[in-house]
């Protein structure tokens, strides 16, 4: 690894909980959203992680990432700038992602089945008089940031210690 | 005429092996909610004393990459992933100080041979 | 300096053949030091020095280039190739001050 390669490795954790965190707001903030550009109800996002390179080399995994290792491929509805932009504007290396670190595979909506409520007088009603609400526990939004939150947390002092490392090497030449 | 001691070269091979054992930590915490994902890492002990066996003296610049295993023992949650906060966090914290120790002892190490060398200096 | 190299050609095949495999062996150093015994000592350890300093600190610079360049050297790795050839440097320049005092103080003797 590189002089700071595990600092990449903690870095790309952070970002991947930041997204995971952005994706819960997006769907607390959306619970009770009737109409999409698309059409339709809001659906519930959620991010599916995977594991990225695991223990190569600086120079393995770049020429990994120029062959076109695929970085996954984005969901709809999920701002694409956002979340394209954690992957090409990595600014430390070339390489997309940290070998041995974490990235997200993609955004994926739920298609699980809208939340019907009886209301003839909402715009958005059908034929039938239902209204289709999302389908979003704020429950389970709120746990899924906690484990968020608590990931980061963990992450961001991993790269503390990893500094302290770093720096504690500097002294050898004192 | 040698400067370097076995004590300094076992040293070495100590701060190598705490710090692949902090990237494996940085990995697997990172992975902790990745579904699938298997907890990497060594026993540090044996590789050390087998590291300390083997060549007597290390390799060259750069170290030999020890091999990630699958830590056995620990329990899998439905997603797949078996990586537990807890453990990782102490072994983080572990990581820090054996190379916080090792660099001190190295410094130790290399300034005892340096005031040797200066001692009659004027 | 320059009478010293043409008295230990051999030994310096040997000392530079020794360190180059892994600056942490120095077996090498060893041997080609009982060889030195033979013929001229001084002149023999005086140079296997030079030469064992030379190629420590040919390894920090290469240490610590590819550090900079992400090739995969550790940071701690780098640090501890420079003091070993920061240490060998310190110890051929103090024997060769001890050397040329002793000299000196020969030199100023008066008969």
């Amino acid at each position: 690894m590189n002089l700071f390669g595990v600092m990449d490795v903690s870095a790309s954790a952070l970002r991947a909980e930041r997204v995971r965190a952005e994706v819960v707001a997006s769907n607390m903030a959306n619970a009770e959203t009737t109409r999409t550009p698309d059409g339709g109800p809001y659906q519930r996002h959620h991010v599916v992680f995977e594991a990225e390179g695991g223990g190569g080399s600086f120079q393995e995994s770049l020429v990994n990432e120029m062959n076109g290792a695929p970085n996954g491929s984005f969901g709809s509805g999920f701002n694409r700038t956002l979340v394209g932009g954690f992957g090409l504007s990595n600014g430390l290396t070339a390489a997309n992602g940290a070998p041995g670190g974490v990235g997200v595979a993609g955004v994926i909506s739920d298609a699980s089945a809208p939340l019907m409520r009886y209301d003839p007088q909402h715009p958005d009603a059908g034929a039938d008089g239902f209204v289709a609400y999302p389908d979003i526990n704020p429950l389970t939004e709120m746990v899924d940031l906690m484990g968020a939150t608590r990931s980061y947390g963990m992450n961001a002092s991993a790269i503390t210690a990893e500094k302290g490392m770093i720096s504690s090497s500097l002294d050898l030449l004192k | 005429m040698q400067t370097t001691t076995a004590m300094s070269d076992a040293l070495g091979q100590y701060l190598d092996l705490t710090s692949r054992q902090m990237q494996l930590t940085a990995s697997n915490m990172a992975n902790v909610d990745t579904p699938g994902y298997k907890t990497q890492g060594f026993d540090f002990e044996q590789e050390f004393a087998r590291q300390l066996n083997d060549g007597a003296g290390a390799a060259g610049l750069e170290s030999v990459q020890v091999s990630a295993q699958d830590i056995d023992g620990l329990v899998a949650r439905p997603d797949g992933n078996n990586v537990s906060m807890d453990r990782e966090g102490l072994q983080l914290a572990k990581s820090q100080l054996q190379f916080k120790l090792g660099v001190q002892l190295l410094k130790h190490e290399f300034a005892g041979v340096m005031s040797a060398i200066h001692m009659d200096a004027k | 300096m320059s009478g010293l190299t043409g008295g230990s050609g051999v030994f310096g095949g040997l000392g530079a053949g020794a360190v180059n495999d892994g600056f942490l062996s120095d077996a090498g150093v060893a041997a080609s030091n009982a060889g030195s015994a033979v013929s001229v000592p001084f002149a023999g350890m005086f140079q296997t020095m030079i030469q064992q300093t030379s190629a420590l600190d040919q390894k920090a610079s290469q240490a610590v280039t590819r550090l900079l360049n992400g090739s995969g050297v550790e940071i701690h790795d780098a640090m501890i190739a420079t003091q070993k050839a920061d240490m060998a440097f310190e110890l051929a320049l103090q024997v060769r001050n001890k050397a040329v005092g002793a000299y000196q103080q020969m030199m100023g003797m008066q008969f």
